[in-house]
């Protein structure tokens, strides 16, 4: 069943067309804001998954905050949906345009405001790049801790729409666990702070609510983040086994044994011959899985800990384990990692990037199961994980010119999800559902929680304008989807209303 | 993913419905051990007792899950025994009797944390997933038993410091930390102010620091973390060669469930919530109040009768204040009650309408804790 909106099931579209959004947006906002030229509105059609695209009827390029709320009062008098964009490197599709709508990019907000030395936190504009941050800090010997491995582009705003978590979360936390607080905008144009300097506030913690909200609930137009000391040491090891499951036990065994490595990272034997060929790592060619564990901390710690780290891996198997031991080395072991997407792209003209994640001790049967499922689909996985948090990245790759083989790559992925609920994890680690995963939604949900999500929706958004449709399914998607559970014999929602 | 659901649960989903039914209210209790900072408008009791199970515990994945009405303190003996425990040290205020200290589900309601909160994040970071009753009487399940989770809006987390205003929590899903290999405890004379310009120093590099506290005389210091580096830490900083009490855990033990001589008598106890390393001591001295610094400067605990200077100085320092003597009807009016109350008409209007239709989407009949959070719900 198709992720596409279908007007039956997920309801309405506003129907505006793009001159009457034109003449709407242009009695209120500058001309350099609005973009309405097909060739201007190309760059928007997808995020960072293109098998999924959509053009935006118009698109918003705000400076300021001000402009952002003639915009949001503008859109809740005349029920325009806004769907917000950041960098656009979302895997999801959250940033999708949808028809009737406009979108607002955030990009043109990306001022550093402040950066407090003496409380080690930065306000920063929604736009600024994730990295952009610690490079501001850099001379400081400060950090911002969260680093998804898109880091050099995504915005800060994203990451919280997206709570998105990087290959070091295992240790330092999500994006939640590093936002102190954010000034917003709600869906009736108000602008509010929500959390701020403070480690608690007073009523319900609507910070922890608006991350991975994916835009839904406000649009964010200031960050104030927590910002780290950079660590005395930092080491990395990439450790080899000749069988995967081994080196998903040994993921385990190191946590299990109380040493928590600041990332922990697992590729299998496809990954590693295709980042071998593109980055030339050094990693081993004939290994059927790496690890490569990073330790980082005080001095003393860190090298005390590699005596124990040794022994652990050792114990579960490890064929060999390599230290880095020059700065080179250590960028080398990093980069036949950071570039296993793009090294992966080589292998075929095509690839699907799953999100799914599960406790860590299912490593084993979750790559028994991706290889049976890639079997029966006959499209080859390669699989990267953030094993240390159990979270899977595994990479479909396929051929979209060849008919049928991006419906065979999405049902081999919606099976991949589906493994992940039934072995106790969840569809989505940090990628968010966006409209990619609206439909798997029905799996990891009964009814009355998807409903719930609505009413929470409601209760910041009424009117429904603040990017509809992603996230979370309607009732009748997910009846028609077909997914839901029946309960006492009954069939779920019969008496559903279609729209 | 369907919850085959015990007797237990079934019983208090039962009577949720028929409190719906009925139009009447029930006060979520689990073991009561802090009245003394929220008080629920009316309502017959509900308790958690039942739900006592120990649901999944493997330490190699850092998860376990539990009940809500298992004790804070039977959770925590059980992660030890695997070199385990909770990183935001929850408070253990003195029940009704020795062994009722607090339930998990009152942890989860109340958010309460303790001396480490600022280096290992509040109850709200050690989250992962919950189960819920809501206000309708539905099973809810959010967020899950793994480290990352975004399906959906993080739920789970919105319960933390709710006090159960949206729902009665059956179950939680928490991430739980290694128990350190090393633990040193220091205490010396100083003033807070220079307390915390060592400590803006302090932080700037990696440091195992996981308590700093002042009683208004003295400086507390707590380091966690490798024995090494607590050692270094300690010798770097010349804190071997400081007077007092060296292994002063009582102290860090006190502080955290309030069992210190300071937290004794009758005088109104407020705590106030400011940003970390914000320095009160002149201010509060001017006033002669005795108070105590924790949280690096971002928590004062404050003995006073009056409230008008305190809360000038909150609202001057960006902060909020509340009341931790409920049981005194007075002071309920000056501050809110619970920690995450607000002081009347203290909230933005736009925030305050999204609270009130939050805890119409979740429990739309008021059937939970009515006002324990604010008066209009
Ligand atoms: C190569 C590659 C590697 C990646 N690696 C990781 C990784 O390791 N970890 C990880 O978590 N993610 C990763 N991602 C995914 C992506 O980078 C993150 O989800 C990121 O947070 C998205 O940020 P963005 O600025 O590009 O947001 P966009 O893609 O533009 O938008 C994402 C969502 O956020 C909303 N949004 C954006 N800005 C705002 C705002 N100011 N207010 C409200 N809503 C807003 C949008 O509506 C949309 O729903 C990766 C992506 C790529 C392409």
């Amino acid at each position: 069943m198709t992720i596409a909106h279908d007007e039956r099931i997920d309801g309405p579209l506003s129907g505006w067309q793009r001159h009457e959004l034109l003449a709407m947006f242009e009695k209120c906002l500058p001309a350099h804001c609005i973009l309405s030229a097909d060739e201007e509105l190309k760059p928007f059609e997808c995020d960072g998954l293109s098998a999924y695209r959509s053009q935006p009827q118009l698109v918003i390029l705000p400076d300021t905050k001000e402009q952002l709320i003639v915009l949001v009062k503008c859109c809740a008098e005349n029920k325009v949906p806004i769907v917000p964009r950041g960098a656009g490197t979302g895997l999801s599709g959250g940033a999708m345009a949808i028809d009737g709508g406009v979108m607002v990019s955030l990009t043109r907000m990306n001022q550093i405001l402040n950066i407090d030395e003496r409380r080690m936190t930065a306000k920063v504009q929604p736009g600024v790049r994730n990295l952009a941050i610690s490079e501001a800090v850099q001379n400081l010997g400060l950090y911002y801790a969260p680093d998804p491995s898109s880091q050099i582009a995504c915005s800060i705003g994203g990451n919280v729409a997206e709570n998105a978590g990087g290959v070091h979360c295992l240790k330092y936390g999500l994006t939640v666990n590093n936002v102190l607080g954010v000034e917003c905008i709600l869906a009736d144009g108000s602008l509010v702070q929500v959390g701020g300097d403070c480690l608690d506030n007073p009523g319900f913690d609507l910070l922890a609510l608006l991350h991975g909200s994916e835009g839904m609930l406000a649009l964010v137009t200031e960050v104030t983040v927590k910002l780290l000391p950079k660590p005395e040491l930092c080491r990395t090891y990439l450790v080899s086994f000749d069988d995967v499951e081994k080196a998903g036990r040994a993921v385990g065994a190191v946590i299990g044994k109380g040493i928590i490595p600041a990332g922990m990272e697992m590729m299998d034997k496809l990954a590693i011959q295709a980042a071998e060929d593109f980055a030339h790592a050094g990693y081993p060619r004939d290994a059927q899985a790496v690890l490569i564990c990073e330790m980082d901390g005080e001095t003393s710690d860190v090298e005390s800990l590699d005596a124990p780290l040794r022994a652990i891996l050792t114990e579960e198997g490890a064929t060999e384990i390599r230290m880095a031991r020059t700065p080179e080395e250590q960028r080398k072991f990093w980069l036949g990692r950071k570039s296993a997407f793009p090294a992966v792209g080589r292998l075929a003209p095509d690839y699907y990037c799953m999100d799914g994640t599960i406790p860590k001790r299912q490593l084993p049967s979750v790559l028994k199961g991706i290889a049976a499922l890639s079997e029966k689909y006959n499209l080859a996985v390669a699989n990267v994980f953030h094993a240390g948090d159990g979270n899977l990245h595994p990479l479909i790759l396929f051929d979209a010119n060849i008919p049928e083989q991006l419906n065979k790559a999405e049902a081999l992925g919606g099976e991949i999800l589906a493994l992940c609920v039934q072995l106790g994890g969840c569809i989505t680690g940090e990628h968010g559902v966006g409209r990619e995963k609206i439909n798997q939604m029905c799996i990891q949900f009964e009814g009355s929680e998807l409903e719930q999500f609505l009413a929470t929706k409601k209760a910041f958004d009424p009117q429904g304008i603040l990017n509809p449709n992603k996230n979370i399914p309607t009732l009748a998607r997910c009846a028609e989807f077909g997914a839901m559970h029946v309960h006492d014999g009954q069939l779920p929602f019969p008496e559903l209303e279609r729209f | 993913m369907s919850t085959k659901l015990t007797p237990p649960i079934e019983k208090l989903i039962e009577q949720v419905k028929q409190a719906t039914e009925l139009g009447s209210s029930y006060v979520i209790e689990g073991h009561a051990t802090k009245s003394a900072i929220w008080k629920p408008e009316k309502g017959d009791l509900l308790s958690t007792k039942a739900l006592n199970q120990v649901v999944e515990y493997d330490p190699s994945e850092l998860v376990v899950t539990v009940q809500a009405g298992v004790s804070i303190v039977a959770l925590e003996a059980l992660l030890a025994e695997s070199g385990q425990r909770l990183s935001f040290e929850p408070p253990l205020y003195a029940g009704q009797s020795p062994e009722n200290k607090g339930t998990v589900g009152g942890m989860i309601a109340s958010g309460l944390a303790g001396p480490r909160r600022p280096w290992s994040g509040g109850v709200r970071d050690s989250v992962l997933g919950l189960h819920l009753i809501s206000g309708r009487g539905e099973y809810l399940r959010f967020g899950g038993q793994v480290m990352k989770n975004v399906a959906g809006y993080d739920v789970s987390r919105l319960m933390v410091g709710a006090m159960g205003c949206l729902g009665l929590i059956t179950q939680v899903s928490l991430k739980v930390q290694p128990l350190p290999q090393g633990v040193s405890c220091y205490s010396w004379a100083c003033s807070t102010t220079e307390l915390l310009d060592r400590y803006a120093g302090w932080q700037r590099s990696m440091n195992p620091i996981s308590g700093l506290a002042h009683d208004g005389s003295r400086a507390y210091l707590r380091l966690e973390g490798g024995l090494d580096s607590c050692s270094l830490f300690a010798s770097r900083n010349d804190l071997t060669r400081c007077t007092g009490i060296k292994n002063n855990g009582d102290f860090w033990a006190g502080l955290r469930n309030h069992s210190l001589p300071f937290f004794e008598g009758d005088l109104p106890l407020w705590r106030l919530s400011v940003p970390p390393l914000t320095d009160l001591a002149s201010v509060l001295e001017s006033h002669s109040v005795s108070y105590l610094m924790d949280w690096a400067g971002a928590q004062y605990w404050v003995r006073a009768e009056q409230t008008d200077f305190l809360r000038q100085l909150v609202t001057q320092h960006g902060g909020s204040f509340c009341s931790y003597s409920c049981t005194n009807e007075s002071d309920l009016n000056v501050a809110g009650s619970a920690r995450g109350s607000v002081a009347l008409g203290d909230m933005n209007g736009s925030i305050l309408l999204i609270h009130q239709r939050l805890k119409s989407a979740y429990d739309p009949n008021g059937v939970f804790n009515v006002g324990a959070l604010h008066e209009s719900f």
